[in-house]
C-alpha cells in the first residue's frame, strides 16, 4: 500500500474545514455500509455518525487518504455489525419490539429509502458475509485487501464470498423462476 | 424470458456491483456529524457516567487490568510451552534419524561382498 | 545417582498446569504408545541416561504452530500428517542391562498381520539386534517401528501415520544426522554424533 500525503493538507490537520471535506468525501461509503448491514436507515445514520466521530478522534494517527478510506470501511463494518447484534439482543420480547416499531414508525414512514433487490437479499446473509460482500462489490476490493482490512484470514474471506454468492444466486434464481411463472 | 445460466452468472456479478454502488447519505448528514464533532471538542466536566461512584470505576479498571495482564501472561506461557513442544518434536525426529542410520549401517555391513569378508578373515 | 532425563509425563503435566488450553490439557491425557510400560520402567531404572518423547496428534499440532523458522519447515512437513511419534532411548553403564526377552516384549506389539518386517537382525544375546517394521494398510505405509540394540544402548521409535520413503531419507539426512548410506564412523564419531543430537546441533 503506497502511502500518499493528504491533498494539500498537513498530515495532522483536523481543522473543522478539512474534516468536513473528509466527511463529504466518504459519507456515501460509510452510510451505505451501515445501511446495508443493519437494514435500518435510522440505525445506519446513528452508526455512520459514530464512525465519523471516532474518525475525528483518531485522525492524527492516519497518514493518507487511502488510510482514511480503509479505516472507515473497517470501522463501519464493525460498528454496523455491533449495532445489529445489539438490536437482536434487545428485541427479546414482543412488547419491546412493538415499542421499537412504534418509535421508529413516524421516522421510517418519512425517510425509509426503498431497498433494491440485492440489498434485500444481502440482509438474508450472516453479518460477516455481508461485510465481505460489501467490501467486494460496493468497495471493489480484492479478497487479499478485504482480509487485511477486516483482519480475517484470506481463506475465510474466500469462503464467505463463495457461500454468499451461492446463496444470493440461488435466491435470485428462485425469484426469477417465480417471475417467469407469473 | 429465462436467461441461460452462464449469462445469468455474468449478469449476476455486474448486477451486484450495479446495485451495490454507494447510496447517498441522508440530507444534512455532514451538518449533523459536524455538530457532534463540535460538541465533542467542547471541554466537558469530569464526571463518571450514570452517577456511579469512583470506587466502582476503579474496581472495573482493576478487573480490566487483571484480565488483560492475565491474558498476556497466558500468551507468554503458551509461547514457552509451544517452544518446548517444538523442541520435543525436533529431538524426536533427530533420534529417529539417528536410529535409522544405525540400522542402515548394520544392514550395509551385512551386505558387504563375501570376498571382502574372506580377505579379512585371512 | 544416575542422571535421568525423562520428558513425557512431567512435561505433559507441566504444560497442562501452565496453560490450561484444550490442546495442552489433552497432553495430560496423551495417547499411550503400544510399548509395554513395565519394560519401559525397568529399562529406565537400569539406564544411566534415558530419553522418552511421546507426541500424539494434539501435541504435534500444537508444536507445529511454533515451528515457523526456515529450519523447521522440513520437520513441520513430516509431522503434519502423523498421528503420533514415540521415541525411547536408553544408555547403560555396562552391557547386559536388557535381555532378548525384553526386546521380544517390545517387538510383540508390531508383529500383528498388518505389520511387515523390513529388517530383522538377530544376535545371540540380542545386544546387536535391529528391526524395522512397516504397517501397511491398503498398500500404503501407515506406521513404522524401528529398534536398534547395541551392547550399552537401546533405541526404539514408533511413528504412527503415513510416512513416505523420502521422509525417511529426510529424517535420516536432516536435523543434524547425515543421510542413510553415509560411511560408518568410528566409535568416537558415533559418540560425537549422539551428543550433537542431544544438544540439537547441526
Amino acid at each position: 500500500m503506497r502511502v500518499q500525503p493528504f491533498e494539500g493538507a498537513p498530515k495532522v490537520d483536523d481543522s473543522p474545514h478539512q474534516f468536513r471535506q473528509i466527511v463529504e468525501r466518504h459519507q456515501a461509503r460509510v452510510y451505505s455500509i451501515a445501511f446495508r448491514i443493519t437494514g435500518d436507515c435510522g440505525v445506519a445514520e446513528e452508526v455512520a455518525q459514530d464512525v465519523f466521530l471516532e474518525l475525528h478522534r483518531n485522525l492524527r494517527r492516519l497518514e493518507s487518504e487511502h488510510h482514511v478510506a480503509a479505516w472507515l470501511r473497517r470501522v463501519a463494518c464493525h460498528r454496523a455489525t455491533d449495532a445489529l447484534r445489539r438490536r437482536a439482543a434487545r428485541a427479546d420480547s414482543i412488547a419491546e419490539e412493538y415499542q421499537d416499531g412504534m418509535a421508529l414508525r413516524p421516522a421510517a414512514r418519512e425517510f425509509i429509502p426503498l431497498m433494491n433487490r440485492v440489498e434485500q437479499l444481502l440482509l438474508t446473509l450472516p453479518p460477516a458475509q455481508r461485510s465481505v460482500m460489501l467490501l467486494r462489490y460496493q468497495e471493489d476490493l480484492e479478497p487479499e485487501d478485504i482480509a487485511l482490512e477486516l483482519a480475517m484470514p484470506l481463506a475465510t474471506v474466500r469462503s464467505h464470498l463463495q457461500r454468499a454468492i451461492k446463496m444470493l444466486r440461488e435466491k435470485a434464481q428462485r425469484t426469477l423462476k417465480e417471475y417467469s411463472r407469473g | 424470458m429465462v436467461e441461460p445460466m452462464d449469462q445469468l452468472s455474468e449478469n449476476f456479478d455486474s448486477d451486484l456491483r450495479e446495485q451495490l454502488r454507494p447510496r447517498s447519505a441522508p440530507l444534512g448528514f455532514a451538518d449533523r456529524v459536524m455538530a457532534r464533532v463540535a460538541a465533542d471538542r467542547a471541554p466537558r466536566p469530569v464526571r463518571f457516567p450514570f452517577g456511579r461512584p469512583l470506587w466502582r470505576w476503579a474496581a472495573v479498571a482493576a478487573l480490566v487490568a487483571v484480565t488483560v495482564l492475565g491474558g498476556l501472561e497466558h500468551d507468554r506461557q503458551q509461547r514457552i510451552a509451544g517452544q518446548q513442544a517444538r523442541e520435543q518434536v525436533l529431538l524426536a525426529l533427530r533420534i529417529t534419524g539417528l536410529t535409522l542410520r544405525q540400522v542402515q549401517q548394520k544392514v550395509d555391513a551385512q551386505e558387504k561382498p563375501l570376498s571382502d569378508k574372506e580377505n579379512q578373515s585371512r | 545417582m544416575p542422571f535421568r532425563f525423562k520428558f513425557a509425563a512431567p512435561f505433559a503435566a507441566a504444560l497442562a498446569v501452565l496453560s490450561g488450553a484444550s490442546a495442552l490439557s489433552a497432553a495430560a491425557q496423551t495417547t499411550q504408545p503400544p510399548f509395554p510400560v513395565t519394560i519401559e520402567k525397568q529399562l529406565a531404572t537400569r539406564a544411566s541416561e534415558y530419553t522418552e518423547v511421546t507426541l500424539d496428534r494434539k501435541m504435534l499440532d500444537f508444536a507445529s504452530h511454533f515451528m515457523n523458522n526456515e529450519d523447521d519447515a522440513e520437520g513441520k512437513r513430516i509431522v503434519a500428517k502423523l498421528n503420533g511419534v514415540y521415541v525411547r532411548t536408553y544408555e547403560f553403564d555396562k552391557p547386559g542391562q536388557y535381555t532378548p526377552e525384553d526386546l521380544d516384549a517390545i517387538r510383540r506389539q508390531f508383529q500383528t498381520a498388518e505389520w511387515s518386517p523390513m529388517v530383522k537382525e538377530r544376535t545371540k544375546n540380542g545386544s546387536d539386534d535391529s528391526d524395522v517394521y512397516m504397517k501397511l494398510v491398503n498398500g500404503e505405509v501407515q506406521g513404522m517401528f524401528v529398534l536398534n540394540a547395541e551392547p550399552k544402548e537401546l533405541n526404539f521409535v514408533y511413528i504412527d501415520g503415513p510416512i513416505r520413503p523420502e521422509d525417511l531419507s529426510d529424517i535420516s539426512g536432516n536435523f543434524g544426522i547425515p543421510a542413510v548410506g553415509a560411511k560408518a564412523g568410528t566409535k568416537a564419531d558415533k559418540a560425537e554424533q549422539k551428543s550433537k543430537v542431544k544438544a540439537g546441533q547441526p
